[in-house]
């Protein structure tokens, strides 16, 4: 249903993206049968392609070549994708998306190289754009956001976080690939700098209320949904923005710890997630996620009208409702 | 006595490490992480006196960078990679990556970025059957293994205009593999790539590979005999494997 709400956002662009996905299909085609099923496997499980329609719409302000654009909404996709196999290495996650994980269907190795293989292509498809400014924002965005997994794997487990450790993990992990597909979609268009660098910020404001409220989805929706047990986040060792609110509360802090040492057992995260959910934390971790939706929103307000405007503020609001 | 000129080698090792230092992933882990034997053969050309500019440095540093995150990316344990140790070994080999495309992206040599990124696609597609599905005989052994080790090397070296030196690399790194695996002195993660070969095959292979690599040097006139001491040196560990074949 959620899914159905987010793709009537696309349809203005609906053929641009159908050509995008078509794109992505082919460049994943691979002489090795299992990195062509591995690959193929992970593209139709979906996603939001939240990525590819901000390169489509923060190029829709410019000289708009759906060519070229695809290029870079191809790549950045697959750079997704790649980590999110790799993701499930580190996690050792055996479902994604409602779909059982590469790592869990043939092993950590193949799911290495399947990663790899994809990160590779997602650099031939960029590579075709000779542009070296893309080229250096791209690099720049993909090392920070590895330092940031760093970072993440280096505060697994630590309880003593803040606010702003939070807040500079998220911004690594989901909120610069956000702005760098809008900025580096003003940027193949041709755009001025002043429109390059609203889009590069509106993207960076709605990633960072992306994750949020994923992290939210992560103790509010159902296993269904998630297509993973809710919790999963804390059960890997993550504190998240809820947490945070929470996690010296004589009376939570024994379902945390259980969950870091892989002791807790279904019952007590199902009254984990209870307590979570009644204990005012998700509602100010809202809080926080609708300043960022509202600084994204302001961006935009200043572009001028058309569908690309209407969308950008489409999907905006629908970060922050969103249930899946 | 070392030779002079593997100064460049040790001057190249020291700046792709500091090209990759990450400071999480390096305190947890100690010794190099670019293969000394590639950087060799990478440098080869400019070993042998030929032009090298900085633009060729830095596209071999990235080069170097491509190996590292191979090398890495291969010691990840088939079944359990929850340790921290094996996570930060995950996300090192991606950081990897991130430095060679940053290292190619600041020069910008954009040919270079499709070829190498369309190599170790192809690499990782090798790796990937050869994990799941048996390599049989002498011929696809030697191409499998040329293409996994000697892939990104040769990529440079056409890319750059040495192919005067690409059929030694095919020789050599295919053979040096196949050595390191016969005479038993890889890790057991390393092996496990290696797990859908006949020894028989490699034994072949091995021979195949040593009697054509003593024909080419020989006739690399192009070659300084010190560097045609030296690869022989670093074959002469495994020439038992080539010797028992010949029997």
């Amino acid at each position: 249903m959620e899914k159905l709400k987010l793709l009537s956002l696309y349809a203005d662009f609906r053929k641009d993206l159908a050509y995008i996905e078509k794109e992505l299909e082919k460049s994943v085609d691979s002489s090795s049968p299992i990195i062509r099923q591995a690959s193929l496997h992970l593209l139709r499980a979906g996603g939001k392609r939240i990525r590819p329609i901000f390169v489509i719409l923060a190029s829709k302000f410019g000289d708009y070549s759906l060519k070229q654009v695809s290029k870079v909404a191809v790549s950045l996709e697959l750079i997704h994708m790649a980590s999110l196999v790799h993701d499930d290495v580190i996690d050792n996650s055996d479902m994604r998306r409602g779909f059982e994980t590469v790592k869990s269907k043939w092993d950590n190795r193949i799911a290495m190289y399947t990663g790899d293989f994809i990160f590779s292509k997602a650099l031939i498809s960029i590579g075709e754009i000779e542009h070296a400014g893309v080229h250096r924002l791209l690099a720049e965005t993909m090392l920070e956001i590895v330092k940031g997994e760093i970072i993440q794997i280096d505060y697994q487990q630590q309880i003593d976080q803040s606010l702003r450790d939070y807040l500079r993990r998220i911004k690594r992990k989901t909120a610069l690939l956000l702005s760098s597909s809008c900025e580096l979609g003003a940027l193949v268009s041709g755009a001025d700098a002043d429109f390059v660098r609203r889009m590069r910020r509106f993207g960076y404001f709605a990633g960072m209320a992306y994750q949020i409220v994923d992290d939210i989805l992560d103790i509010t929706a159902t296993d269904e949904q998630l297509g993973k047990p809710a919790g999963s986040d804390l059960m890997n060792g993550h504190v998240t923005l809820p947490i945070l609110y929470i996690k010296e509360e004589p009376d939570f802090k024994p379902y945390m710890l259980k969950s870091f040492d892989g002791s807790l057992t279904e019952v007590e995260r199902m009254d984990m997630l209870s307590y979570i959910r009644k204990s005012g934390a998700i509602e100010m971790a809202q809080a926080i996620s609708d300043r960022y939706l509202g600084k994204a929103m302001a961006e935009v307000e200043a572009l001028p009208d058309g569908d690309a405007k209407k969308a950008l503020l489409q999907i905006a609001a629908f970060i922050g409702k969103r249930n899946y | 006595m070392e030779r002079a000129y593997m100064q460049y080698v040790k001057k190249y090792l020291n700046e792709v490490e500091q090209s990759i230092y990450e400071p999480t992933v390096f305190r947890h882990f100690s010794g190099t992480m670019v293969d000394e034997k590639k950087a060799f053969f990478l440098l080869l050309p400019l070993l042998n006196g030929e032009a090298w500019s900085s633009h060729l440095q830095t596209a071999a540093i990235a080069v170097g960078a491509v190996h590292a995150a191979f090398d890495v990316h291969d010691r990840i344990d088939v079944t359990d990679a929850t340790p921290k140790s094996q996570q930060l070994l995950v996300l090192s080999g991606d950081h990897f990556s991130g430095i060679y495309y940053r290292l190619l992206a600041s020069l910008p040599d954009f040919p270079f970025i499709r070829s190498l990124s369309g190599t170790i696609g192809l690499i990782n597609e090798t790796k990937t059957t050869m994990m799941k599905k048996p390599v049989i005989g002498m011929d696809q052994v030697i191409r499998t293994i040329e293409i996994i080790e000697a892939g990104c090397i040769i990529d440079f070296y056409k890319r750059y205009g040495f192919t005067a030196y690409l059929e030694i690399v095919e020789l050599v790194l295919p053979l040096l593999w196949i050595g390191e695996r016969l005479g038993g002195t890889v890790s057991v993660q390393q092996r496990v790539i290696a797990q859908n070969i006949s020894m028989t095959d490699m034994e072949y292979a091995y021979s195949k590979l040593a009697q054509r690599l003593e024909q080419v040097l020989d006739h690399a006139s192009f070659l300084s005999s010190d560097l045609k001491n030296d690869i022989t040196e670093r074959i002469i560990p495994f020439a038992e494997h080539a010797d028992s074949n010949r029997r």
